[in-house]
């Protein structure tokens, strides 16, 4: 089993249930969810997470606010962020702010969870 | 001694017999006649001439006398006088010395030939004394009376060409005067053939002129008065400012107003005319109803886009989400089966069974979509489950509610009524009111916010109460909520017509839309009919598949 702690943020229950299922078949063992960026924001304050897996596009606090926030915070984890093609993303921004890796969605279970291993391994999934 | 003495003038035919008293003058000599016996011609040639010399002497004396006659009352021909006549008597005296060569021929009379010629001498010198001595003064005057003479004709010919300079002129000015009341008339033509309003100011404010159509479409109008008494309603508007911009400034002022007075609209074109101002009106008044139609449509349709565009990237990202999920169930099961690591049945079940809600979810977003995205003022009336209708409109938007954490409670009564209307519109109208609620609540940004919607009849009506936790709407606005284009939102994020459209679409199926009293929140009530059970119609069969 491997022990990184990642944080899965959705706003979507059936999708979080889904990404949170696909790691822990992948044997990541210490997988937590939130519900939005603000609840994200708010556990990464109280716990140490290697890894943060977003959605972009979510109420109270999106995706990159959170990233924004985090790193303002000090926290320096790598991130995963997950778009859909409608949304108005700027990439640019996002690694500047250390995003690891975009997942386009709909995506399999394997693109995330080799994403997963190059984030941790400190490898940007798909950096230039 | 007296004798008898008979003339035979054989050659010339002259036989004069003479006796009596007139013999007394008769002198002792032959006559003359003999003298010419041997040349006959010449007789009768010093007869002719001496005769036709007396009669003209004579015919001048007339001429003479008939002068002097006429001009005897003139002073300046006084001076004259004495010479016509003196003169008129030479010339008698002449042409009796000449009448007296023609007697003599036949009867010698020399005593009364010398009287006469002594007579002729006594006119003829003292005339010549008197005209040689005149003849200065005479000559002078001629010359002056041919002078003034020229100088009349000169005067004259100057007054005849002045005369005929003026006649010039006067036909020109004729002529102009006529091509000025021609351009007049013209001028008239057009401008009474327009349909704009035309009027002329003075500086002092006073009409001087205003064209037919003026006359018949103001009534107040008048030649002559006052531009600001004839038309009371401008003063203090921002038109009467243009308009003493333009008399003040003498620059072209343009502008368009609504002139209470006339419930009109008028677009005012102001120029620049002598020391006052020409004014040309225009009634746009049909143009504006046109436009405001025209924005209103353009608005709803707008609106139509808004409540898309509000939704659309909520909708979009509910649309990926369940192909999101979808997706990555069947393709987990797909890798599982391919590496031969499939869970129990139930648990494949299961997934299905998440796949199947996933898809329905997302088949009861795109059905909401379809609703919202058309005209359905022309859809034909027809019996529809309103509850099921309210239903779908939550449906659409419960997945942004919960998004924002935005409770959703439905209560639809039980054995509703079908009722008979465009379930389309219907959808519409409950839709923009869980549009607005929702906005209200973000923005009061509080938390625990709810949207609910209840749905029962009432009488001989359907009801259905749409309300939110939002702080609620300020008594000073409530009665404009249903005015087109009256908006809270801000600029950009909403056009006002939402409630005005609902309202009427409330109105076109016979109910109503009105905002309760007396509540802290925000509640919306749509009364729809529900038709006596012996007044349902049907339109027209609806067959479903």
């Amino acid at each position: 089993m491997k022990t990184a702690a990642i944080l899965v943020v959705d706003d979507e229950p059936s999708m979080l249930e889904i990404l949170v299922e696909w790691l822990v078949r992948g044997e990541y063992a210490n997988v937590r969810s939130a519900g939005d960026g603000q609840e994200a924001l708010e556990m990464c304050c109280a716990d140490s997470y290697e890894l943060v897996i977003s959605d972009v596009n979510m109420p109270r606090m999106d995706g990159i606010t959170l990233l924004r926030n985090l790193r303002e915070l000090g926290h320096r984890m790598p991130a995963i962020v997950f778009v859909s093609g409608l949304d108005s993303v700027n990439r640019k921004e996002l690694l500047d702010l250390g995003a690891s890796a975009f997942l386009l969605k709909p995506f399999r279970r394997q693109e995330l969870l080799v994403a997963v291993e190059d984030a941790l391994r400190g490898r940007g999934y798909g950096a230039e | 001694m007296t004798i008898a003495s008979t003339l035979s003038l054989h050659d010339t035919g002259i036989s004069l017999s003479l006796s009596g008293p007139v013999s007394n003058f008769l002198t002792k000599h032959a006559p003359r006649l003999y003298c010419y016996l041997e040349t006959p011609h010449l007789l009768w040639a010093n007869v002719v001439m001496d005769t036709l010399i007396a009669a003209s002497y004579a015919v001048i004396f007339l001429c003479l006398l008939w002068i002097s006659r006429r001009l005897h009352g003139q002073p300046k021909f006084a001076p004259y006088l004495w010479v016509s006549l003196s003169f008129g008597l030479f010339i008698v005296a002449c042409g009796g010395t000449h009448l007296m060569d023609v007697v003599d021929l036949w009867w010698p009379s020399l005593k009364l030939a010398t009287g006469i010629r002594i007579l002729c001498a006594a006119a003829s010198v003292p005339t010549a004394i008197l005209f040689a001595r005149a003849t200065p003064t005479i000559e002078w005057d001629i010359r002056r009376y041919v002078e003034m003479l020229a100088h009349t004709r000169l005067q004259r010919d100057l007054a005849q060409s002045a005369l005929t300079a003026a006649q010039g002129v006067a036909e020109e000015r004729g002529e102009a005067a006529e091509g000025t009341a021609t351009v007049n008339r013209q001028l008239n033509s057009v401008m009474n053939s327009t349909t704009e309003l035309i009027l002329q100011v003075g500086p002092d404010w006073k009409i001087l002129y205003g064209n037919q159509e003026a006359e018949r479409t103001l009534p107040d109008f008048r030649v002559g008065a006052d531009f600001w008494r004839c038309f009371p309603g401008l003063k203090g508007t921002e038109a009467a400012q243009h308009f003493l911009e333009g008399m003040r400034t003498h620059e072209e002022q343009q502008f368009s107003n609504y002139y209470e007075p006339y419930s009109k609209w008028y677009r005012v074109h102001i120029f620049s005319a002598g020391s006052g101002i020409s004014i040309f009106v225009n009634d746009i008044t049909l143009e504006k109803t046109l436009e405001e139609a025209l924005a209103e449509e353009i608005s709803l349709r707008e609106k139509h886009v808004e409540q898309l565009s509000h939704m659309a990237a909520g909708l979009a990202h509910e649309i990926s989400n369940p192909l999101a999920i979808i997706h990555a169930r069947a393709s987990d099961l797909e890798e599982m089966a391919a590496d031969g690591t499939l869970p129990s049945a139930e648990a494949v079940q299961k997934t299905c069974h998440s796949i199947v809600l996933t898809a329905e979810r997302a088949k009861r977003i795109l059905h909401g979509l379809k609703g919202l995205s058309r005209e359905a003022s022309k859809d034909p009336m027809e019996q529809a489950d309103i509850g099921e209708t309210c239903r779908q409109c939550v449906d659409l938007q419960s997945s942004q509610l919960l998004r924002y954490h935005i409770a959703m409670r439905l209560v639809v009564a039980e054995d509703l009524p079908k009722i008979l209307c465009r379930e389309t519109q219907i959808g519409q109208v409950v839709s923009n009111l869980l549009s607005n609620g929702f906005d209200a609540v973000v923005e009061s940004g509080a938390a625990g916010g709810w949207i609910s919607v209840e749905v029962e009849q009432r009488g001989g009506h359907l009801c259905i109460r749409v309300s939110d936790s939002g702080p609620g709407i300020s008594k000073d606005i409530r009665g404009k909520l249903m005015t087109p284009f009256f908006t809270t939102k801000p600029m950009g994020a909403g056009t006002g017509v939402g409630l005005s459209l609902s309202e009427s679409i409330a109105r076109d199926h016979g109910g109503s839309l009105t905002l309760l009293e007396g509540t802290s929140h925000t509640s919306f009530e749509l009364l729809l009919p529900v038709p006596a059970s012996d007044e349902i119609t049907y339109p027209e069969l609806v067959v479903s598949a």
